[in-house]
């Protein structure tokens, strides 16, 4: 045996296991069948084109054969990150796309700042295989994994929970639920600009939302990508919200520092 | 114009909230676990519309949870209690506030001594305070307890008979401090996620933490451990004796620990929380048993796994965490379970340094802050005082200038046995004849229901009061109903697992006529007194409850005055002077308007500021630790500064699998769900994630089954049944031959087939342990 041949073995060995769970993923993702139910965002949802089969549950991909697409599962993680566009390529906002972002992100939260859930089954145990995808985002096909808007944090599905439609426990959704009347505060809107051309002020915090590349990158969403990935210093131009009154008004009322 | 941008975005992330103009953002402690993570809560028209993680908080600095995250929509579920609501002919009809608090009243003057109150660890500080000075020092019966019995009791009697004192010597920032961590049976991944990630997340940023996980079944907790030890249901006893003979045996205990700061134990005759003294060769004469070969038999653990135990508790070099929740509590030897794990830090001297101590958790956001500190429980009273002894009561009966004698020196009824004595008909015993239920749902949550909780309502005579601010499995056999204000819906204080006091303000107003738990209890007290019910005056005649300003009472127990003073905060004040008698002394309420919390005992500086205390017990920390004691534990139970190691010798379990009851039957938790399910059940996101209870089964004995993922199994207790899809390698993995069923799911309570066993000192049943049998119901 080569030493490439060694090199390529070990990687192919320590990819498996990180392979397994994504490939399941992709799985999920391309054979989804059932209509599903209605999710619980903060507004309309856009649900997601009815077609495919319910996913592998871990328990059946443990007992599936991975015969001759063996080379694809092992070379997979390498190959959707391969995907991810040049930083160089021109990028340009389609008319709608930053609709739709905003709707199909709204039905991820229930409110503008919630953690968003989850659109794929997780495994229930095996938590920080989150990081293979969602540390520097994919693509695959049209679907996109999102990069990571904060620093990695260990437990991921602390915060962040799959919906119904896309869980792995075989409990169903109870017929009749009862309902909720909270009403989120959607997205405030774009970040305004101090003249035609000026760069838009940043319109959110930065807490949980420090990586600017992870909605506004390559791997982002086509209406919520900058059409300068390159520059990587984005507060140099981009400023925060001024004049927000909520920090004022706790330090004020506290009356101390925080 | 470019700096005055960066400082205003600097203090909007100082506390993480959103930017989206037109919001009120203001500070609360969670309404959910014990943490207590503090949230910012943005409101806006009078509602909440936005949660975000308070970047200021010590606890959780920003991060919270899912449940933490989406803790602003549990007010608006479409169906709350809005008004009060009284069954007639088998239906609940709305009645006026008036005429409820007028049934209530009758109830009481019926037969006052019968008349119980069951509240809980979600009531806030003032709450708790009001209730007990209603049950100690107005009905004067001592009826009254809380779910957190059900929770926590084990962990006070623990700590009691160790330190003399209730509550954890060390806190949170030991998490960020430890080198080895163990959990034992606790799942802090799902049920202290934020504590967890603060643990797990030093990884991330280069540190070593050794996380050893001690459970009879593999969690979340387990995926991040580096290792894993499986033991036999109720054998937790045996492991910790194993370990302690080990470390005398290869001489590797703190022999200068013990000798300046520990003293031994042993049950006496009859059993006391203080026991008798022992002498050290005593105490290893009783561990001979505890053999690695007997303790690797006896638990199913591997001698390794003892020796791994071993040579961690015996490196003084190392920092080590042990922490733990209802796996402890909830066990039939809970006192003794706690008893070990304290004796285990002494012994080894992994105690008094940061990062080194044994840290109870709770579960409930005032378990500790209203029911241990405040002292909600029937034997009671506020400031770690008891009924029994004179002085206490004297003591009480002067701050609260009541006539002397008034506060009774008989205990109440424990939880299980008040369920018990409702359940039962006058003429055989059952003599409370009504509960007032507070902020809980025993309907769900009492083990064993069929016996503790449904059969009492086929009983006549009986009556049951429940404030809440949902339908429930209480509020269906409830005679009366009345519908609460929650959260931040009303002022509050309350106090975490590190003695951590936090306030916050009314930030919405509760829909329809919901009302205050406190108004409530304040109203009805009034009630009592405008009937010339005695208890309800003090020695001058004046009422109980009696708030001043400029001199002249304020009528609080009217809805539309209760406002006009901050009721929180004259309570507060009010009980604030009961606390310094076990050291645990609390600011004055303006300190915690300006905290996200404080840990007791909170000192005034000679400068007038108050400091809090990190770490109890411990002179570089603890004021009230004697200069040059290093260690003292100042409330020992043996006078002299010393804790105490218990001689805990192995006792069976209530209930074992048998040839009819094969199975281990453990309950608990999920992360999507706060106990049982009242509120997170109705916030669309968690019950999207979490939407029902299952069982979990091993996979080995699903297939010997013929059950899959999916498939109805039937489970049978001596006590009840229930069918329930089974879920194969999903959350947790039990090992072959147990079962686990999460309680949050209201339609299939899984405690109709508990056990109502209890631990003979803290009288907290075991949710986790008894003998099941799972059938097939369907393919």
């Amino acid at each position: 045996m080569s030493g490439f041949d060694r090199t390529r073995r070990a990687r192919a060995v320590k990819l498996l296991g990180l392979a397994v769970f994504s490939t399941s993923l992709i799985v999920g993702f391309a054979e989804f069948r059932k209509p599903p139910p209605k999710r619980a965002g903060y507004s309309a949802a856009v649900a997601p084109e009815p077609g495919g089969a319910n996913a592998l549950t871990y328990v059946q991909l443990r007992h599936t054969q991975r015969g001759p697409s063996r080379a694809v599962y092992l070379e997979g993680i390498e190959s959707l990150r391969a995907r991810l566009p040049a930083l160089s390529e021109r990028f340009v906002r389609k008319p709608g796309d930053r609709e739709r972002m905003l709707e199909a992100r709204a039905a991820l939260r229930a409110f503008d700042g919630a953690p968003p859930t989850v659109p794929h089954p997780v495994d229930e145990r095996a938590i920080p295989n989150c990081a293979v995808c969602h540390e520097h985002g994919a693509l695959i096909g049209q679907l996109r994994a999102p990069a990571m808007s904060h620093a990695p944090m260990s437990s991921c599905v602390q915060c962040h929970v799959s919906q119904p439609e896309a869980h792995g426990s075989p409990v169903a959704l109870p017929a009749t639920t009862v309902g909720n009347d909270f009403v989120a505060q959607a997205f405030g809107g774009l970040g305004t600009r101090a003249w035609m051309g000026a760069p838009p002020v940043r319109p959110h915090p930065r807490a949980m939302r420090n990586n600017c590349a992870s909605c506004h990158g390559v791997a982002g969403d086509p209406g919520l990508r900058t059409s300068h990935p390159d520059r990587q210093n984005c507060e140099q131009c981009h400023a925060g919200p001024e004049g927000s009154e909520h920090p004022t008004n706790v330090v004020a009322r506290f009356g101390g520092a925080l | 114009m470019a700096a005055a941008t960066a400082a205003a975005t600097h203090e909007g992330e100082a506390v993480g909230q959103l930017s989206t103009a037109g919001i009120k953002w203001d500070k609360a402690p969670c309404r959910f676990c014990g943490t207590g993570c503090h949230v910012q809560i943005g409101v806006k028209g009078g509602k909440i519309v936005g949660i975000a993680g308070d970047m200021a908080a010590d606890v959780n600095k920003g991060l919270l949870c899912v449940k933490g995250y989406h803790a602003g929509l549990a007010l608006y579920g479409k169906d709350r209690i809005t008004r009060p609501l009284l069954r007639e002919a088998g239906v609940l009809r709305p009645i006026s506030w008036e005429k409820a608090i007028e049934i209530a009243a009758e109830r009481a003057m019926l037969d006052p001594q019968g008349f119980a109150i069951y509240g809980s660890g979600q009531w806030t500080i003032p709450e708790g305070y009001a209730a007990q000075k209603l049950s100690k020092g107005v009905l004067a019966n001592n009826q009254i307890d809380p779910n957190a019995r059900l929770c926590m009791a084990s962990a006070v009697t623990g700590f009691m008979s160790t330190y003399g004192v209730d509550e954890p010597a060390g806190c949170y920032d030991d998490l960020d401090q430890c080198d080895v961590c163990i959990t034992w049976g606790n799942n802090p991944a799902e049920m202290h996620p934020v504590l967890f990630s603060r643990l797990i997340d030093r990884r991330s940023r280069g540190q070593t933490v050794q996380l050893i996980d001690i459970g009879t079944r593999r969690t979340r907790t387990t995926s991040f451990a580096d290792h894993y030890i499986e033991f036999i249901p109720h054998t937790d006893q045996v492991i910790m004796n194993g370990v302690m003979r080990q470390l005398i045996e290869k001489n590797l205990y703190d022999k200068a620990f013990v000798a300046a700061h520990c003293a031994f134990r042993a049950d006496s005759d009859p059993p006391t929380l203080e026991g008798k003294a022992i002498t050290f060769e005593e105490f290893a004469h009783e561990l001979d048993p505890y053999t690695p070969e007997y303790v690797a038999r006896t638990a199913g653990i591997t001698t390794a796994q003892l020796e791994l135990l071993t040579s961690l508790f015996g490196n003084p070099r190392l920092r080590i965490t042990s922490l733990w929740c209802m796996g402890f509590n909830q066990h039939t030897r809970g006192t003794a379970v706690n008893n070990l794990c304290h004796g285990l830090h002494l012994l080894s001297g992994h105690f008094g340094k940061p990062g080194d101590a044994p840290t109870s958790l709770t579960g409930q956001p005032s378990a500790c802050g209203t029911v241990r500190e405040v002292g909600t429980l029937c034997h009671a009273l506020p400031g770690g005082r008891v009924v029994t002894k004179p002085e206490h009561r004297t003591e009480c009966e002067v701050l609260w200038n009541l006539p002397n004698g008034r506060i009774k020196k008989e205990p109440g009824y424990h939880t299980v046995k008040m369920w018990e004595r409702f359940a039962t008909p006058k003429e055989q015993g059952g003599d409370i004849h009504t509960i007032w239920v507070q902020v809980t749902n025993p309907g769900q949550t009492l083990p064993n229901t069929h016996k503790l909780f449904d059969t009492g309502r086929k009983i006549p005579g009986k009556f049951l009061i429940v404030s809440d601010v949902y339908p429930t499995k209480t509020t269906e056999l409830a005679d009366l109903v009345l519908p609460s204000a929650m959260w931040v819906e009303k002022n509050g204080m309350v106090g975490n697992s590190e003695r951590r006091t936090q306030q916050w303000f009314k930030m919405v107003d509760p829909p329809g006529e919901a009302r205050d738990d406190a108004w409530q209890l304040i109203a009805f007290t009034r009630r009592l007194y405008d009937q010339g019910f005695a208890g309800a005056k003090d020695k001058d005649g004046n009422f109980v409850f009696r708030v001043e300003r400029d001199g002249k009472e304020v009528p609080i127990w009217q809805w539309e005055h209760y406002y006009d003073v901050n009721v929180d905060k004259h309570l507060f004040e009010e009980y604030r002077q009961f606390t310094r008698l076990k050291h645990k002394d609390l600011a004055p309420y303006d300190e915690y308007v300006k905290h996200r919390g404080l840990r007791w005992p909170v000192v005034q500086q000679t400068d007038g500021s108050w400091r809090e205390t990190k770490f109890r017990f411990a002179e570089f920390d603890d004021p009230y630790v004697k200069r040059g004691a290093v260690i003292d534990f100042y409330h020992s139970t043996s006078h002299d500064g010393r804790a105490q190691i218990w001689s805990r010798p192995y006792q069976p379990p209530a209930e074992a699998p048998d040839a009819e009851y094969p199975f281990w039957l453990c309950t608990g938790r999920v992360l999507e769900h706060w106990h049982s399910g009242t509120m997170t059940m109705r916030i669309p996101q968690l019950r999207g994630a979490m939407p029902g209870a299952y069982v979990e089964l091993n996979p080995e004995d699903a297939r010997a089954l013929g059950v899959s993922s999916g498939t109805i199994v039937e489970l049978q207790t001596r006590r009840g049944k229930l069918r329930l899809p089974v879920w194969l390698d999903g959350r947790g993995v039990p090992p072959r031959g147990s079962v686990f069923v999460p309680f949050f799911d209201e339609t299939q309570s899984i405690n109709a087939l508990t056990i109502d066993a209890v631990d003979e000192f803290s009288k907290q049943p075991d949710y986790k342990k008894c003998a099941v049998r799972v059938m097939k119901v369907s393919a």
